[in-house]
């Protein structure tokens, strides 16, 4: 993994709306992240080399383009090769979050989450990444 | 709310999660009734595959995101509709009419499952619940009663078999609180209430409670009191004065049957998508599951788990379900837990052929959740109530003297094996016979009684509690040294002496003696027997009521 500094800049793509406003408030008010939100993977693929983030949080069933495929596009983004990416899905059967983490994700916080703890989940994985 | 947290919370950020979950409330309806009409779609073969994926991620999102918004038993509702669809999604051709059945039976769930009151959308976080969550909610007893004196001596009654009583003389007040925690049962003295008392004043009562037992008490017997008492929804009726023995029998099951320990399903299957099925159907109904995916695993999570059922797949890779059937019940501990295979065998020889090798039940898959959680459950009561009767004394229902005997085995042995302490406690009734002599058995049979239920509700569940014989009982108290058993045993046997048993409108109290050895002083169930015998025996010499400990 990359060496990390601090954990700063998320990019985090959800389609649905509402659950979208909540994981962005939680980030930047109990996490105090800086958060690029998107609605779709589309619209990450745009903002990722601007944005530069230091982790991408990536839904992974939505319409058109889903998470799995996200992710495969951001890697052959500048700068997206060797991005830690985590996954945020409704669990369903532990063997798709194992398919999952070998795409390449570092890990997949389940859904429903609970807003108040989803930032130090994320620090959580990241200082596990480092460590 | 986050005064316990690592990060303090934006008052913003919280209004504006409330204001979501309004809003995603408003909204859960709609979303409802467009997965109902997809899905209705769906079961009459009228989708295509984009509809049934569409569908999947509608039911997906709710899944994902209802608890969040306060509705967690939304979430869980359509994580079982997820699941059961997941198979279909890319082939709607393979969805007939008996998996359309499966599906809307789970649709039914998810609706109902949205009727429930929205938490608050914090609810993720338990440590903001009401601070009431947090004692045992199963033992919180609300007495409604206009009588001071009367509600006074029933709480000190009740509290000496660990209830905690809250006291109401208003039925408002009661209702009131209510809102705030949920009691295990609801006593209510009808005389004193007369004039609120009516069906409405019970429905009310139990808003949004419907599952919580009502007891109601009266001074008188007539039928007609007691006929509207049923109607109202009562669950239990007492003419005063109450036998306190009787009301806490009555509680205890009424409280117990509510929340019994959960049963314990071993789940045979090899392929993963099934057996999260049936995992999750079971853990749904409360169910306790463990999933072993073949013979290999079997034989450990049978020690480990101590199933009470086994659901098994009729083929598994290297054998067959009735041959593993047959292996399980050369096992002595396992001869007669219930084996009900799973299978989409419809040949009924081949079925009676299985049942014959040592199942009890066979279920053809697909299985509706409904019909394999009431399988599951009426038998494994049926054989819990079986093993009661093996295992069990009948007068006190605690473990009987063979059982004791084995479990002091295990636990003597575990202790030595992990270097904990363990400690016995022999516990014999002082003048007993005299209690028979002057009241008579059944009144030496209540004070048994009520000792063994005091023993069982004080102590630990970790702790194994048996009538050794006649008015002698035998405790062991895992992890515990000499010193913990004395102070533990000490307090029992102080409070015990103060409850009053009754005796013909008479009442009287009876004391203990106890007599204590523990592990390490003693390295086997033989020593410890003979020194606890000892240390209560010098207890009895020594003026009896008192706690003696083995070389103490």
């Amino acid at each position: 993994m990359t060496s990390h500094a601090s954990l700063q800049k998320i990019l985090y793509v959800d389609d649905e709306r509402d659950i979208r406003t909540v994981a962005r408030m939680a980030l930047e008010m109990v996490g105090k992240f800086t958060v690029k939100a998107c609605s779709s993977g589309g619209e990450a693929l745009d903002e990722f080399p601007a944005f530069q983030p230091d982790l991408v949080l990536l839904d992974v069933m939505m319409p058109e383009m889903d998470g799995p495929t996200t992710l495969e596009r951001i890697r052959g983004l500048s700068g997206g090769a060797q991005v830690p990416v985590v996954f945020m899905t409704a669990k369903v059967q532990p063997h798709e979050v194992a398919e999952l983490k070998k795409l390449g994700a570092l890990d997949v916080i389940p859904k429903p989450f609970d807003p108040m703890t989803l930032s130090s989940a994320i620090r959580t994985i990241w200082d596990g990444a480092a460590g | 709310m986050a005064g316990d947290r690592d990060s303090p919370t934006d008052s913003s950020f919280e209004a504006t999660l409330r204001a979501l979950a309004a809003n995603y409330a408003a909204e859960l309806p709609a979303k409802l009734a467009e997965i109902g009409s997809m899905l209705d779609a769906a079961c009459t073969g009228a989708a295509s595959a984009a509809d049934l994926q569409l569908l999947h991620r509608q039911i997906h999102s709710l899944n994902g995101s209802a608890k969040t918004f306060g509705f967690p038993s939304v979430s869980d509702a359509a994580r079982k509709l997820e699941l059961a669809l997941v198979p279909y999604r890319d082939a709607p051709a393979t969805l007939d009419r008996e998996a359309g059945t499966a599906l809307l039976a789970l649709l039914e769930s998810l609706m109902v499952a949205a009727e429930r009151p929205q938490e608050s959308a914090m609810a993720g976080a338990p440590k903001a619940a009401p601070a009431a969550s947090q004692q045992p909610v199963s033992r919180l007893i609300f007495l409604l009663d206009k009588d001071d004196k009367e509600a006074a001596s029933l709480t000190s009654q009740l509290t000496s078999f660990a209830y905690a009583v809250r006291h109401f003389r208003e039925a408002q007040e009661l209702v009131a609180a209510l809102g705030a925690e949920t009691p295990a049962a609801i006593i209510a003295d009808i005389d004193s209430i007369e004039e609120q008392f009516s069906g409405e004043t019970v429905t009310e009562l139990r808003q949004g409670n419907s599952s919580v037992p009502m007891i109601f008490l009266s001074g008188r017997g007539e039928l007609g009191a007691r006929l509207r008492a049923a109607r109202a929804g009562g669950d239990a009726y007492f003419t005063k004065p109450v036998k306190t023995g009787q009301l806490v029998d009555r509680l205890d099951s009424l409280v117990n049957r509510i929340k019994p320990e959960p049963y314990r399903v071993l789940v045979v299957e090899d392929a993963p998508a099934q057996a999260e099925y049936f995992a999750t159907v079971l853990t749904q109904s409360g169910i306790r599951s463990s999933v072993v995916a073949g013979p290999e695993t079997l034989l450990e999570a049978l020690n480990d788990f101590n199933p009470e059922l086994i659901l098994m797949d009729m083929y598994l890779p290297g054998c067959t379900g009735d041959e593993l059937a047959r292996v399980i019940r050369q096992t002595d501990a396992f001869m007669s837990v219930p084996i009900v295979f799973l299978s989409v065998e419809r040949d009924f020889d081949r079925q009676l052929t299985a049942m014959f090798k040592g199942g009890d039940e066979f279920l053809t898959k697909p299985i509706l959740p409904a019909q394999l959680v009431s399988v599951v459950t009426t038998r494994v009561e049926r054989y819990r109530e079986l093993r009661t009767l093996m295992l069990h004394d009948s007068l006190t229902g605690l473990v009987n003297h063979s059982r004791l005997q084995q479990q002091m085995e295990i636990e003597t042995a575990r202790a030595l094996r992990q270097r904990h302490p363990m400690s016995l406690a022999m516990i014999d009734i002082d003048h007993f016979k005299q209690v028979n002599d002057r009241y008579g058995h059944p009144v030496g049979d209540r004070v048994l009684k009520n000792l063994s239920r005091f023993l069982r509700q004080r102590l630990r569940t970790s702790d194994v509690v048996g009538r050794y014989g006649g008015e002698e009982f035998a405790v062991i108290l895992s992890d515990a040294d000499q010193n913990t058993a004395r102070t533990v045993m000490d307090t029992l046997r102080t409070d015990f002496a103060s409850i009053p048993h009754e005796a013909d409108g008479d009442s009287l109290k009876v004391t203990f003696s106890v007599g204590i050895a523990s592990v390490p002083q003693h390295a086997s169930v033989r020593e410890l027997l003979v020194a606890a015998d000892q240390a209560l025996y010098k207890a009895k010499r020594e003026g009896r009521n008192r706690v003696v400990v083995d070389g103490g």
